[in-house]
Protein backbone atom coordinates (compact mmCIF):
# COMPACT_ATOMS: atom_id res chain seq x y z
CA UNK A 1 0.00 0.00 0.00
CA UNK A 2 1.08 3.60 -1.08
CA UNK A 3 0.60 6.27 1.31
CA UNK A 4 0.29 9.51 -0.97
CA UNK A 5 0.08 13.07 1.00
CA UNK A 6 -1.98 15.60 -0.98
CA UNK A 7 -1.74 18.13 1.87
CA UNK A 8 0.36 21.19 0.58
CA UNK A 9 3.71 21.50 1.81
CA UNK A 10 3.02 24.73 3.81
CA UNK A 11 0.73 22.83 5.93
CA UNK A 12 3.31 19.91 6.36
CA UNK A 13 5.62 22.90 7.57
CA UNK A 14 3.11 24.34 9.75
CA UNK A 15 2.55 20.84 11.59
CA UNK A 16 6.07 19.98 11.95
CA UNK A 17 7.07 23.51 13.87
CA UNK A 18 3.68 23.04 15.73
CA UNK A 19 5.29 19.62 17.26
CA UNK A 20 7.92 21.53 18.91
CA UNK A 21 5.21 24.04 20.99
CA UNK A 22 4.81 21.57 23.62
CA UNK A 23 8.72 21.90 23.93
CA UNK A 24 9.11 25.78 24.01
CA UNK A 25 5.84 26.39 26.44
CA UNK A 26 6.21 23.63 28.74
CA UNK A 27 9.80 24.30 29.91
CA UNK A 28 9.05 28.34 29.73
CA UNK A 29 5.75 27.56 31.81
CA UNK A 30 8.18 25.40 34.32
CA UNK A 31 10.82 28.14 33.95
CA UNK A 32 8.23 30.65 35.10
CA UNK A 33 7.32 28.36 37.92
CA UNK A 34 10.34 27.92 39.29
CA UNK A 35 10.98 31.94 39.25
CA UNK A 36 7.92 32.40 41.10
CA UNK A 37 7.93 30.00 43.54
CA UNK A 38 11.84 31.30 44.14
CA UNK A 39 10.35 35.15 44.83
CA UNK A 40 8.01 33.42 47.14
CA UNK A 41 10.55 31.36 49.41
CA UNK A 42 12.55 34.97 49.44
CA UNK A 43 9.41 36.35 50.38
CA UNK A 44 8.82 34.04 53.25
CA UNK A 45 12.36 34.07 53.95
CA UNK A 46 12.21 38.39 53.67
CA UNK A 47 9.04 38.38 55.72
CA UNK A 48 11.13 36.37 58.26
CA UNK A 49 13.70 38.40 58.74
CA UNK A 50 11.47 41.21 59.14
CA UNK A 51 9.74 40.10 62.08
CA UNK A 52 13.23 38.86 63.71
CA UNK A 53 14.66 42.23 62.67
CA UNK A 54 11.03 43.84 64.63
CA UNK A 55 12.04 41.65 67.72
CA UNK A 56 15.46 42.33 67.42
CA UNK A 57 14.69 45.95 67.81
CA UNK A 58 11.61 45.74 70.49
CA UNK A 59 14.29 43.55 72.54
CA UNK A 60 16.81 46.40 72.61
CA UNK A 61 14.49 49.27 73.28
CA UNK A 62 13.34 47.05 76.16
CA UNK A 63 17.11 46.85 77.23
CA UNK A 64 17.82 50.39 76.46
CA UNK A 65 14.73 51.26 78.50
CA UNK A 66 15.83 49.46 81.49
CA UNK A 67 19.15 50.16 81.03
CA UNK A 68 18.31 54.25 81.36
CA UNK A 69 15.94 53.41 84.27
CA UNK A 70 19.25 52.57 85.85
CA UNK A 71 20.95 55.43 84.63
CA UNK A 72 20.66 57.16 87.95
CA UNK A 73 23.13 54.78 89.92
CA UNK A 74 25.55 54.98 87.09
CA UNK A 75 25.40 59.19 87.68
CA UNK A 76 25.60 58.39 91.26
CA UNK A 77 28.75 56.36 90.86
CA UNK A 78 30.50 59.11 88.77
CA UNK A 79 29.61 61.54 91.29
CA UNK A 80 31.24 59.25 93.93
CA UNK A 81 34.03 59.05 91.96
CA UNK A 82 34.59 62.68 91.53
CA UNK A 83 34.75 63.35 95.08
CA UNK A 84 37.29 60.69 95.55
CA UNK A 85 39.63 62.32 93.07
CA UNK A 86 39.41 65.39 94.25
CA UNK A 87 39.47 64.01 97.92
CA UNK A 88 42.39 62.34 97.04
CA UNK A 89 43.77 65.61 95.19
CA UNK A 90 43.03 67.68 98.36
CA UNK A 91 44.81 65.28 100.84
CA UNK A 92 47.38 64.31 98.94
CA UNK A 93 50.85 64.93 100.37
CA UNK A 94 49.19 65.81 103.66
CA UNK A 95 51.65 65.44 107.15
CA UNK A 96 50.17 63.94 110.61
CA UNK A 97 51.11 66.96 112.31
CA UNK A 98 49.07 65.29 115.12
CA UNK A 99 51.35 61.79 114.80
CA UNK A 100 54.43 63.82 114.75
CA UNK A 101 54.13 66.13 117.69
CA UNK A 102 53.26 62.98 119.63
CA UNK A 103 56.54 60.72 118.38
CA UNK A 104 58.16 63.88 119.13
CA UNK A 105 56.66 63.87 122.31
CA UNK A 106 57.92 60.15 122.78
CA UNK A 107 61.17 60.09 121.79
CA UNK A 108 63.02 63.48 123.11
CA UNK A 109 65.13 62.86 126.18
CA UNK A 110 63.45 62.90 129.62
CA UNK A 111 65.01 65.70 130.66
CA UNK A 112 64.62 68.04 127.65
CA UNK A 113 61.99 70.48 127.63
CA UNK A 114 60.43 72.35 124.49
CA UNK A 115 59.50 75.64 124.86
CA UNK A 116 58.07 76.15 121.43
CA UNK A 117 57.11 73.91 118.66
CA UNK A 118 56.60 74.87 115.72
CA UNK A 119 55.98 72.28 112.82
CA UNK A 120 54.87 73.60 108.81
CA UNK A 121 54.36 71.47 106.18
CA UNK A 122 56.44 73.64 103.95
CA UNK A 123 58.48 75.15 106.70
CA UNK A 124 59.82 71.94 108.49
CA UNK A 125 60.18 71.62 111.99
CA UNK A 126 61.98 73.83 114.98
CA UNK A 127 61.59 72.75 118.25
CA UNK A 128 63.12 75.34 120.85
CA UNK A 129 64.10 73.19 123.66
CA UNK A 130 65.98 73.55 126.91
CA UNK A 131 67.92 70.98 128.89
CA UNK A 132 69.19 71.01 132.33
CA UNK A 133 72.93 72.74 132.70
CA UNK A 134 75.08 69.60 134.68
CA UNK A 135 78.08 68.61 133.65
CA UNK A 136 80.86 64.93 134.05
CA UNK A 137 79.50 62.23 132.46
CA UNK A 138 75.70 62.40 132.60
CA UNK A 139 74.22 61.55 129.45
CA UNK A 140 70.89 63.37 130.75
CA UNK A 141 72.19 67.22 130.88
CA UNK A 142 73.38 69.99 128.40
CA UNK A 143 75.18 69.49 125.39
CA UNK A 144 74.97 65.40 125.80
CA UNK A 145 70.77 65.64 126.05
CA UNK A 146 70.64 68.24 122.94
CA UNK A 147 73.41 65.63 120.99
CA UNK A 148 70.50 62.44 122.32
CA UNK A 149 67.99 64.74 121.26
CA UNK A 150 69.23 65.29 117.56
CA UNK A 151 70.13 61.46 117.03
CA UNK A 152 66.36 60.64 118.11
CA UNK A 153 64.91 63.65 115.59
CA UNK A 154 66.82 62.14 113.11
CA UNK A 155 65.64 58.46 113.88
CA UNK A 156 62.13 59.65 112.67
CA UNK A 157 61.06 58.72 109.50
CA UNK A 158 59.06 62.04 109.37
CA UNK A 159 61.61 64.07 109.44
CA UNK A 160 65.32 64.50 107.78
CA UNK A 161 67.79 67.11 107.68
CA UNK A 162 67.99 67.95 111.14
CA UNK A 163 70.19 70.67 112.75
CA UNK A 164 70.74 72.32 115.60
CA UNK A 165 70.70 75.60 115.19
CA UNK A 166 72.24 77.11 118.61
CA UNK A 167 72.81 76.06 121.93
CA UNK A 168 74.03 77.93 124.45
CA UNK A 169 73.73 78.02 128.24
CA UNK A 170 72.26 81.01 129.50
CA UNK A 171 70.48 82.30 133.05
CA UNK A 172 66.54 81.44 132.08
CA UNK A 173 64.94 82.12 135.78
CA UNK A 174 61.89 83.03 133.56
CA UNK A 175 61.76 79.38 132.19
CA UNK A 176 58.54 77.11 132.63
CA UNK A 177 59.57 73.94 133.30
CA UNK A 178 60.98 75.28 136.69
CA UNK A 179 58.46 74.43 139.47
CA UNK A 180 56.89 78.18 140.50
CA UNK A 181 58.01 77.63 144.30
CA UNK A 182 61.04 76.39 143.95
CA UNK A 183 64.07 79.68 144.00
CA UNK A 184 64.77 80.57 140.08
CA UNK A 185 67.53 82.69 140.55
CA UNK A 186 70.81 81.97 138.84
CA UNK A 187 69.39 78.80 137.45
CA UNK A 188 71.21 77.86 134.17
CA UNK A 189 69.86 75.95 131.67
CA UNK A 190 71.10 74.99 128.09
CA UNK A 191 68.56 76.52 125.48
CA UNK A 192 68.88 74.95 122.44
CA UNK A 193 67.14 75.51 118.63
CA UNK A 194 66.81 72.35 116.45
CA UNK A 195 65.59 72.04 112.79
CA UNK A 196 64.22 69.56 110.62
CA UNK A 197 62.77 68.68 107.34
CA UNK A 198 59.14 67.16 107.40
CA UNK A 199 59.21 64.10 104.76
CA UNK A 200 55.86 64.61 102.39
CA UNK A 201 54.16 61.21 102.66
CA UNK A 202 53.94 59.82 99.52
CA UNK A 203 50.11 59.86 97.79
CA UNK A 204 49.39 55.66 98.58
CA UNK A 205 50.03 56.63 102.06
CA UNK A 206 47.69 59.75 102.14
CA UNK A 207 45.02 57.72 100.52
CA UNK A 208 45.46 54.68 102.58
CA UNK A 209 45.08 57.77 105.82
CA UNK A 210 42.26 58.61 104.14
CA UNK A 211 40.49 55.02 103.86
CA UNK A 212 41.24 54.53 107.41
CA UNK A 213 39.72 57.71 108.14
CA UNK A 214 36.30 57.17 106.82
CA UNK B 1 3.54 40.47 7.68
CA UNK B 2 3.13 36.86 7.91
CA UNK B 3 5.40 34.77 9.23
CA UNK B 4 6.80 31.45 8.78
CA UNK B 5 5.89 28.81 11.47
CA UNK B 6 9.60 28.58 12.46
CA UNK B 7 9.98 32.12 13.46
CA UNK B 8 6.56 32.21 14.96
CA UNK B 9 7.98 29.01 17.06
CA UNK B 10 11.06 31.31 18.03
CA UNK B 11 8.77 34.25 18.65
CA UNK B 12 6.82 32.27 21.62
CA UNK B 13 10.47 31.01 22.77
CA UNK B 14 11.93 34.81 22.58
CA UNK B 15 8.59 35.70 24.42
CA UNK B 16 8.51 32.81 26.93
CA UNK B 17 12.38 33.81 27.56
CA UNK B 18 11.71 37.73 27.99
CA UNK B 19 9.29 36.50 30.49
CA UNK B 20 11.63 34.43 32.67
CA UNK B 21 14.13 37.18 32.30
CA UNK B 22 11.36 40.35 33.38
CA UNK B 23 10.48 38.34 36.46
CA UNK B 24 13.51 37.28 37.57
CA UNK B 25 14.47 41.77 37.18
CA UNK B 26 10.96 42.07 38.91
CA UNK B 27 10.87 39.98 41.22
CA UNK B 28 14.01 38.40 42.14
CA UNK B 29 16.45 40.82 42.08
CA UNK B 30 14.03 43.25 44.60
CA UNK B 31 13.83 40.39 46.71
CA UNK B 32 17.52 39.89 47.10
CA UNK B 33 18.03 43.40 47.53
CA UNK B 34 15.79 43.46 50.17
CA UNK B 35 17.40 40.65 51.86
CA UNK B 36 20.60 42.07 51.98
CA UNK B 37 19.17 45.40 53.67
CA UNK B 38 17.61 43.03 56.06
CA UNK B 39 20.74 41.24 56.79
CA UNK B 40 22.66 44.64 57.23
CA UNK B 41 19.62 45.64 59.41
CA UNK B 42 19.77 42.46 61.45
CA UNK B 43 23.47 42.47 61.92
CA UNK B 44 23.30 46.40 63.18
CA UNK B 45 19.99 45.48 65.85
CA UNK B 46 22.09 42.67 66.92
CA UNK B 47 25.08 44.99 67.13
CA UNK B 48 22.50 47.28 68.72
CA UNK B 49 21.30 44.98 71.27
CA UNK B 50 24.82 43.70 72.26
CA UNK B 51 25.59 47.08 73.57
CA UNK B 52 22.58 47.41 74.93
CA UNK B 53 22.96 44.58 77.11
CA UNK B 54 26.34 45.19 77.68
CA UNK B 55 25.18 48.63 79.16
CA UNK B 56 22.57 47.03 80.50
CA UNK B 57 24.86 44.25 82.15
CA UNK B 58 27.36 47.81 83.65
CA UNK B 59 24.30 49.55 85.01
CA UNK B 60 22.57 46.39 86.78
CA UNK B 61 26.80 45.85 88.67
CA UNK B 62 26.45 49.60 89.18
CA UNK B 63 22.91 49.38 91.02
CA UNK B 64 24.17 46.61 92.80
CA UNK B 65 26.88 48.82 94.55
CA UNK B 66 24.19 51.47 94.47
CA UNK B 67 23.88 51.06 98.33
CA UNK B 68 27.56 50.72 99.53
CA UNK B 69 28.05 53.90 96.96
CA UNK B 70 25.13 55.81 98.52
CA UNK B 71 26.51 55.05 102.07
CA UNK B 72 30.39 56.13 101.04
CA UNK B 73 28.74 59.00 98.80
CA UNK B 74 27.15 60.32 101.87
CA UNK B 75 30.11 60.18 104.18
CA UNK B 76 32.25 61.68 101.45
CA UNK B 77 29.72 64.26 100.88
CA UNK B 78 30.29 65.00 104.52
CA UNK B 79 33.95 64.71 104.26
CA UNK B 80 33.65 67.04 101.38
CA UNK B 81 30.56 69.44 101.42
CA UNK B 82 29.54 71.21 98.54
CA UNK B 83 29.48 74.26 100.44
CA UNK B 84 31.92 75.58 103.26
CA UNK B 85 29.07 74.67 106.09
CA UNK B 86 31.16 76.63 108.60
CA UNK B 87 28.61 75.74 111.61
CA UNK B 88 28.32 72.07 110.95
CA UNK B 89 32.13 73.01 111.22
CA UNK B 90 32.38 75.21 114.55
CA UNK B 91 30.15 72.48 115.84
CA UNK B 92 32.35 69.34 115.41
CA UNK B 93 35.29 71.32 116.36
CA UNK B 94 34.31 72.36 119.62
CA UNK B 95 32.88 69.08 120.08
CA UNK B 96 36.08 67.31 119.61
CA UNK B 97 38.56 70.17 122.03
CA UNK B 98 35.68 69.51 124.64
CA UNK B 99 36.30 65.55 124.38
CA UNK B 100 40.50 66.20 124.29
CA UNK B 101 39.88 68.15 127.11
CA UNK B 102 41.35 71.54 125.32
CA UNK B 103 39.89 75.07 125.55
CA UNK B 104 39.60 77.06 122.03
CA UNK B 105 40.51 80.21 122.29
CA UNK B 106 39.72 81.51 119.07
CA UNK B 107 38.85 79.89 115.27
CA UNK B 108 39.77 82.80 112.63
CA UNK B 109 38.10 81.21 109.79
CA UNK B 110 39.40 82.63 105.85
CA UNK B 111 37.09 83.34 102.83
CA UNK B 112 37.40 79.94 100.54
CA UNK B 113 39.71 80.11 97.55
CA UNK B 114 40.12 78.20 94.66
CA UNK B 115 43.42 77.30 94.22
CA UNK B 116 44.90 77.86 90.42
CA UNK B 117 44.98 74.13 88.96
CA UNK B 118 43.24 72.32 91.72
CA UNK B 119 40.17 70.47 91.60
CA UNK B 120 39.00 71.95 94.94
CA UNK B 121 38.11 74.75 97.18
CA UNK B 122 39.92 75.65 100.47
CA UNK B 123 38.89 76.95 102.94
CA UNK B 124 41.74 77.61 106.09
CA UNK B 125 41.16 78.34 109.85
CA UNK B 126 43.63 79.72 112.17
CA UNK B 127 42.64 77.69 115.10
CA UNK B 128 43.93 78.68 119.17
CA UNK B 129 44.02 75.99 121.36
CA UNK B 130 44.74 75.87 125.81
CA UNK B 131 45.56 73.28 127.05
CA UNK B 132 47.95 70.16 128.22
CA UNK B 133 50.71 69.41 125.70
CA UNK B 134 49.05 65.85 125.93
CA UNK B 135 45.47 66.92 125.22
CA UNK B 136 46.63 69.55 122.75
CA UNK B 137 48.19 66.50 120.92
CA UNK B 138 45.28 64.69 121.22
CA UNK B 139 43.33 67.65 119.35
CA UNK B 140 45.62 67.61 116.29
CA UNK B 141 45.25 63.95 116.06
CA UNK B 142 41.42 63.81 116.34
CA UNK B 143 41.52 67.13 113.90
CA UNK B 144 42.06 64.45 110.87
CA UNK B 145 39.67 62.00 112.16
CA UNK B 146 36.53 64.06 112.01
CA UNK B 147 33.99 63.67 108.96
CA UNK B 148 35.53 66.89 107.24
CA UNK B 149 38.77 66.43 105.50
CA UNK B 150 41.03 68.44 107.47
CA UNK B 151 45.19 69.27 106.96
CA UNK B 152 47.09 70.51 109.86
CA UNK B 153 49.19 73.11 107.56
CA UNK B 154 50.84 75.00 110.21
CA UNK B 155 51.31 73.67 114.36
CA UNK B 156 52.80 75.87 116.69
CA UNK B 157 52.88 74.89 120.29
CA UNK B 158 54.44 77.73 123.40
CA UNK B 159 53.94 78.55 126.83
CA UNK B 160 50.70 80.30 127.61
CA UNK B 161 52.19 83.87 129.27
CA UNK B 162 52.17 83.24 133.14
CA UNK B 163 49.78 86.48 133.89
CA UNK B 164 47.20 86.02 131.12
CA UNK B 165 46.67 82.74 131.98
CA UNK B 166 46.06 83.48 135.57
CA UNK B 167 44.00 86.61 134.49
CA UNK B 168 41.99 84.38 131.77
CA UNK B 169 42.01 81.05 132.87
CA UNK B 170 43.28 80.43 136.33
CA UNK B 171 42.39 77.02 136.47
CA UNK B 172 44.96 75.66 133.58
CA UNK B 173 48.13 74.28 135.15
CA UNK B 174 51.61 75.68 134.92
CA UNK B 175 52.70 73.50 131.91
CA UNK B 176 49.86 74.10 129.96
CA UNK B 177 50.32 75.47 126.42
CA UNK B 178 49.09 77.33 123.70
CA UNK B 179 48.75 75.57 120.19
CA UNK B 180 47.86 77.53 117.09
CA UNK B 181 46.96 75.61 114.24
CA UNK B 182 46.38 76.49 110.56
CA UNK B 183 43.76 73.99 109.40
CA UNK B 184 42.53 73.60 106.04
CA UNK B 185 39.44 71.88 105.03
CA UNK B 186 37.86 71.51 101.26
CA UNK B 187 34.83 72.16 99.72
CA UNK B 188 33.79 70.62 96.24
CA UNK B 189 34.37 73.35 93.17
CA UNK B 190 30.79 72.37 91.74
CA UNK B 191 29.17 74.62 94.46
CA UNK B 192 32.24 77.04 93.97
CA UNK B 193 30.07 79.67 94.18
CA UNK B 194 29.71 79.20 97.55
CA UNK B 195 33.10 81.32 97.74
CA UNK B 196 31.42 84.09 95.74
CA UNK B 197 28.78 84.23 98.87
CA UNK B 198 31.08 84.39 101.10
CA UNK B 199 32.08 87.63 102.89
CA UNK B 200 35.24 89.29 101.99
CA UNK B 201 36.17 89.48 105.34
CA UNK B 202 36.03 86.75 108.00
CA UNK B 203 33.03 86.62 109.63
CA UNK B 204 32.89 87.51 113.35
CA UNK B 205 32.47 83.96 115.56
Amino acid sequence: MVRINLLPAEILERRRYERWYPAVIIPGLVLLGVVVAVWGVLSFTASSRARDLQTIEESTGKLQAQADSYRVFEVQEASLRQREQVAAAAIAGRVNMGRLAEELAVILPEEVFVKTLTASETQGLLIDGCAPRGGGASMASSFKSTAASLVRLNSLDSLYDVWLTTAEIGDYSGFQGLDEDASSTGVEVLNFTATAKIAIPSDSSSASATAAVQ
Amino acid sequence: MKLSPRNQLMLVAALFLLLVVVAVVALIVPKIAQMRQLDADIASAERQQGEAKTLLDRRKEVRDRAVQNDAELLQLAASLPDTPELPSLLVELQDRAYDDGVLIRRIEPQPPLMPAGKPYVEMSLNVVTWGSWSDSVDFVQDLQKMSRLVRVNELRSEPIDEQTRKDKEPSLGQYDVQTTMKITTYVLPASADASASAPATAPAQ
